[in-house]
């Protein structure tokens, strides 16, 4: 089992439930391979070093998920497919993060602000 | 010749007096702060380790150690990759 680190740039002209959508996808092809989502955060929309896809701006997303190492190709192949997605990055961090260190994390969070990250967090 | 050779060693070793009084020992950024991390995610910092064109600064330069450069140098790849940086800068 290992913590990995999903960063991705979705078109920031999707719609919002074009956008939902996307993210429940990709959320579904790691649970169903044995991951386990532990928090997606919205990183909101953020004008890009150099232009992609000639747009200037992306709508960036940090997922944090533990799984099994094999199933990464699986991902990225999906990923690949979506034209919505702009471009991302998986990355295996060094330290393995429990389920118990994140909702420490998201309650302190609660506590001093109310969005609907950690709503999608709490999923 | 003996003269001339006393007069060599003379000039080396005055030379390297003053590059020695010019020379400031640079410390790693990441090994003086253990709290500062690298990550491709945090832009602001990696920033400070490129040039103004985009490109990679040496260890010779910024001073950091070569454990750090190494973790650096991947971090700034993956924040290109994601547009957080630019692999260029064009006027």
């Amino acid at each position: 089992m290992n913590s990995y680190e999903l960063m991705f740039i979705v078109d920031p002209d999707v719609s919002d439930d074009a956008l939902e959508k996307v993210i429940t996808k990709f959320k579904d092809v790691i649970t169903k391979n044995g991951g386990d989502v532990l928090k997606v955060d919205d990183h909101g929309i953020k004008s890009l070093a150099y232009k992609i896809n000639k747009k200037p701006q992306g709508h960036y997303f940090l997922c944090l998920f533990n799984g099994p190492g094999g199933f990464i190709v699986e991902l990225e192949r999906n990923l690949r497919i979506d034209e919505n997605i702009m471009r991302f990055v998986v990355t295996r961090l060094e330290e393995v993060v429990d389920k118990d260190d994140i909702k420490e994390e998201v309650e302190v969070e609660d506590a001093s602000q109310s969005s609907n990250e950690q709503e999608e967090a709490k999923e | 010749m003996a003269e001339n050779r006393r007069f060599d060693s003379n000039v080396k070793s005055r030379s390297r007096s003053r590059f020695r009084s010019y020379y400031k020992k640079k410390v790693c950024k990441f090994c003086e702060n253990k709290d500062l991390k690298i990550d491709y995610k945090e832009a602001g910092i990696l920033k400070e380790f490129i040039t103004e064109r985009g490109k990679m600064l040496p260890r010779r330069i910024t001073g950091v150690c070569s454990r750090h450069q190494r973790k650096l140098s991947v971090a700034i790849k993956k924040a290109r990759i994601l547009a957080l940086l630019p692999f260029t800068v064009h006027e």
